[in-house]
């Protein structure tokens, strides 16, 4: 380099006296530009000191005909860390896709939910639904407030022409008031977004509707059937792009709830019916601005005490979604709780890889005692060695790299499946985000490679080199530590999804006397005719029983009743005198509706939770005044049995007998365990007699059971993941650090042999250490999922006992997988030949 | 074999460094050699190409020298002719002048004249 410098400059002032200073530059320049040549980078050879690189270079070098010689354990070792690291980078994945949900909203933090808040029993409860005519009220009168909408979910029955066979179908719809657009910033492909709304038989649909009715996105205009008697035809006004997947509200049809935006106000109605109701507050308002002013403006409207006395809170749309407890129907809620779980269970993850990562360095640096010994005699510096052992730890990462991206790639469709939603987040869209995944994966790797560089730059040479180094000695308790934690984590992971899976059986059926699998339930409005459609449906061949009632097992709408008497809420359930019989319930005292004959109208039948509540001696004839009826008599007292979650007590409820004039929502129908086909057939077409224009639609209870523990299926279905994967990864640690421990013993082994020791005997000695082990980490990891399990069941009103057999199981089978785990090798030592292993001595 | 051929370029660049006495052939220094026997302009870089090519030929060995205040204060590499440039040296002039025997003097006056 510095030589061609040089002659260039000479060159130049030869030609500058030559051939003058403007042909000398010319030259000079054009010569320089071709001595841009790779020689001149390559020809450096006697100037040139070792640089840094150079070492990196070796090292990789060094590293790479490492993990070829050892292939098995590297391989098991970028396993395990890929396998890790992906959990980790998908968990993180999910998290931020769950922090973007909404972030498409324009003023998303101007959306205010109004809430009321009561209490009860000292403790506050949020209620996410309002009497309807609150919102406009206080539109109405306050000035911060530039807009209002409310909007709930309902069903409607398509006559589709979709194909040529004509056929029903029913859609979930949001009904929602005219301003709901300018509000929700959805954007519409045509139509606009002040009057899509503005007219009762008006729709907008999405574009995955409008190609699902019509084949086309632009069908402003065109008609929808509906089986509604009261707008049988609706007028596509507007098509808006299909609901963003991240968004908390996901419908495809929107129909106005009120066309115009001074909806009546009407307060005096015993029909209450409660409603979301959200606010577009003017910019840079605060909630408190607005709801110090509401209780005094809703005077003007009504002296109701229960509205007057009503507390308002506004809760910021953010924020809507996470509150479970008080979900309005329409919002997708988030639950935190689980992405808490995920966040524990991804560190723990990592750390278990990274255990596992730790134990093969440290065992693989010892066993390469020998050559540190004399790459130290020859003048490695410590340096050096610390550069080596993170040069290798760095490669396996990288290595590691390719194989987390395909681990991720081919696990988010199941992952998606098991959190039960797309995830929007594409992290390949993200440059940060693929950074800091590079980041934490090479941030890992370093940090693996620091203990067994610490460690082999401790060692006193001469004696690794003199050969009197005990291989096991250093680093052996720590990976026995290590490996204890491993298996302490998995096995309360499986005691934790053992108990987990018990209580969400025993919640699902175990609780009640009847089998939920057997009963359906069908949805419909049922007015007079319920009791000849019930006929009917009883001669149906397969049929045992059918009832009706509008509350089942797994729905969560029930009615209160306001009761001045008692103090504390009150459950009213419509039910037909054969409730009784189709959930199995034992009568405790008094009779069954059907057992007596005269004024059946005013009878009721009570739980014994409202017999304790309402503090009476003996509550059989005591009378009740129910909504709108006459004083009703007590005539009996039925077991307590479980409508809402485990994860309340039973609430005190009252059995209403139905009669004619209420309109029924379900009809219960047991049927023969058997030919269920035939008998759903049959049941079909007693239905399509009544309601030709209605599709028969029916859940099994044990399902309508399930929704009600969805959370909690979800913490499983997490849990069982993640425990495989545990135990996946510990087996990965259990192998190699078994495989390490016994290579070591060969020739102990081998010797053993030669002087009679049986193969049963060997393996035992082989595998009891392993077994040992195992049975420790249980000891410890017993206690603490006991402690954890005992928070978690805390949620249940109800629960299953923790016993020991739980505990008992997963030990058996932590102790079994971690005996196959091992016994391939120790196998493997017990019956080779012994000479193979000491023809060397 | 392409690594041991001598180019026609870098056989002249070669003999030049062979005609330098006191093993002071710098590329400077044999770019003026080059120029004054065949009378061509030639671009410094061409002569350089040339002497680190056949350097890692094993034709040429060098050596980084002194510096000049002419030179911007920068080092000379000094080229030498190794055994086996000389041998390849040798070699052209054989098949050379193996083929010169066979020109027939005829057509050697005819064409020159």
């Amino acid at each position: 380099m510095e030589e061609i410098e040089g002659d260039l400059y000479e060159d130049y002032l030869d030609n500058l006296e030559s051939k003058g200073a403007k042909k000398a530059r010319k030259i000079y320049t054009w010569t320089a530009f071709r001595s841009i040549r790779p020689y001149i980078l390559i020809h450096n050879k006697e100037n040139r000191k070792p640089k840094f690189t150079d070492m990196v270079k070796y090292h990789f070098k060094v590293a790479w005909r490492n993990f070829l010689k050892n292939s098995l354990y590297s391989t098991v070792n970028i396993l395990g860390l890929s396998l890790g690291l992906a959990s980790t980078i998908l968990i993180s994945i999910f998290i931020i896709d769950q922090a973007q949900t909404d972030n498409q909203l324009i003023d998303r933090d101007r959306i205010y939910r109004l809430e009321t808040i009561a209490e009860d029993e000292g403790q506050s409860v949020v209620k996410s639904r309002t009497h309807s005519s609150i919102a406009p009220a206080l539109f109405n009168e306050i000035p911060e407030i530039e807009n209002f909408v409310r909007f709930s979910e309902t069903a409607t029955t398509f006559k589709s022409k979709i194909g040529n066979t004509p056929s029903l179908i029913e859609e979930k719809i949001l009904s929602a008031d005219v301003s709901f657009f300018q509000i929700f910033s959805f954007e519409l492909t045509s139509g606009n977004k002040t009057d899509a709304l503005s007219r009762a038989n008006y729709i907008v649909l999405s574009e995955r509707a409008a190609l699902k009715y019509f084949n086309s996105t632009d069908v402003v205009g065109e008609i929808l059937e509906t089986t509604n008697k009261r707008s049988p035809q609706l007028e596509v006004s507007g098509v808006m792009k299909n609901m963003p997947t991240n968004s908390s509200i996901q419908y495809d049809f929107i129909i106005p709830k009120s066309t115009n935006l001074n909806p009546p106000i009407n307060f005096r109605s015993m029909l209450v019916s409660r409603i979301p109701s959200y606010f577009f507050l003017k910019a840079q308002t605060t909630p408190e601005q607005v709801l110090k002013k509401a209780n005094n403006i809703l005077k003007k409207y009504t002296d109701k005490e229960n509205i007057l006395n009503l507390k308002f809170q506004l809760t910021p749309f953010k924020e809507v979604i996470y509150n479970m407890d008080a979900s309005d129907g329409t919002v997708k809620t988030i639950d935190k709780a689980l992405t808490q779980i995920f966040l524990i269970i991804a560190v723990f993850i990592i750390l278990l890889a990274f255990i596992n990562y730790l134990n093969l360095a440290t065992a693989r640096a010892i066993d390469r005692g020998h050559e540190i010994g004399i790459r130290k005699v020859i003048g490695a510096k410590r340096s050096n060695l610390w550069g080596q052992f993170l040069s290798e730890s760095l490669l396996c990462t990288l290595l590691s790299i390719p194989v987390i991206f395909l681990l991720i790639e081919f696990s988010t469709p199941y992952f998606e499946n098991i959190i039960g939603h797309p995830l929007t987040f594409k992290y390949y869209n993200s440059p940060e985000f693929i950074f800091a995944a590079l980041g934490l994966i090479i941030f890992i790797g370093l940090l693996a490679g620091i203990y067994p560089a610490k460690l082999i730059s401790t060692f006193k040479f001469s004696e690794v080199v003199k050969g009197h180094f005990n291989k096991t000695a250093k680093g052996g308790l720590l990976r026995k530590i290590l490996v204890v934690f491993q298996f302490a984590f998995s096995i309360g992971l499986i005691v934790s999804i053992s108990l987990i899976q018990k209580q969400l059986d025993f919640a699902r059926t175990k609780s009640f006397s009847f089998n939920p699998e057997e009963i359906i339930s069908v949805e419909g409005r049922y007015r007079a005719n319920f009791s000849t459609i019930r006929d009917e449906f009883s001669k149906v061949s397969g049929v045992k029983h059918v009832s009706a009632s509008d509350a089942v097992p797994g729905t969560r709408a029930i009615s209160i009743i306001n009761n001045s008497e008692f103090d504390f809420p009150i459950y009213g359930v419509f039910v037909d005198d054969g409730f009784i019989d189709m959930f199995e319930l034992e009568v405790l005292k008094g009779q069954n509706f059907r057992e007596v004959n005269e004024d059946a109208k005013n009878h009721l039948l009570i739980n014994q939770a409202m017999a304790k509540a309402m503090e009476i001696e003996n509550p059989l004839g005591a009378k009740l005044r129910m909504i709108g009826k006459d004083t009703s008599r007590v005539i009996g007292v039925i077991e307590d049995f479980h409508i809402a979650s485990l994860h309340n007590p039973v609430d005190p409820t009252v059995f209403i007998p139905l009669s004619e004039i209420f309109s029924i929502r379900r009809i219960l129908v047991k049927l023969e365990t058997g030919d269920l086909t035939t008998t759903l057939q049959g049941l079909e077409e007693t239905w399509n007699k009544f309601f030709p224009d209605a599709v028969f639609q029916f859940d099994f209870l044990d399902d309508k059971i399930e929704q009600l523990y969805t959370a909690e299926m979800k913490v499983a279905r997490i849990f069982k993941l993640f425990t495989v994967l545990a135990i996946f990864i510990s087996c990965l640690g259990l192998f190699s650090y078994a495989s390490y421990a016994i290579q070591v013993r060969t020739k102990e082994i081998s010797i053993r042999k030669v002087f009679g020791a049986s193969i049963p005997r060997i393996a035992f000695m082989l595998s009891r250490q392993v077994i040992l082990l195992i049975i420790l980490a249980s000891i410890i990891a017993s206690p603490l999922a006991y402690y954890f399990l005992g928070k978690w069941l805390q949620d249940f009103a109800y629960k299953v006992p923790v016993s020991l057999e739980i505990f008992g199981f997963a030990i058996i089978i932590s102790v079994a997988i971690a005996w196959l785990t091992v016994s391939y090798q120790t196998l493997k030592v017990a019956f080779s030949n012994p000479i193979n292993s000491l023809r060397n001595e | 074999m392409k690594g041991t051929f001598l180019g026609e370029f870098e056989e002249v660049v070669l003999l030049a460094v062979c005609v330098i006495k006191d093993r002071q052939a710098y590329a400077n220094a044999i770019k003026r050699e080059v120029e004054k026997h065949t009378a061509r302009d030639i671009n410094l870089s061409a002569i350089h190409s040339a002497l680190y090519r056949m350097e890692r030929k094993g034709f040429l060995a060098s050596q980084l020298a002194e510096a000049s205040p002419r030179r911007g204060g920068k080092k000379k590499r000094y080229f030498f002719v190794s055994k086996q440039g000389l041998k390849a040296l040798t070699e052209v002039k054989r098949i050379r002048e193996s083929f010169w025997k066979l020109v027939p003097v005829t057509k050697l006056e005819g064409g020159l004249s």
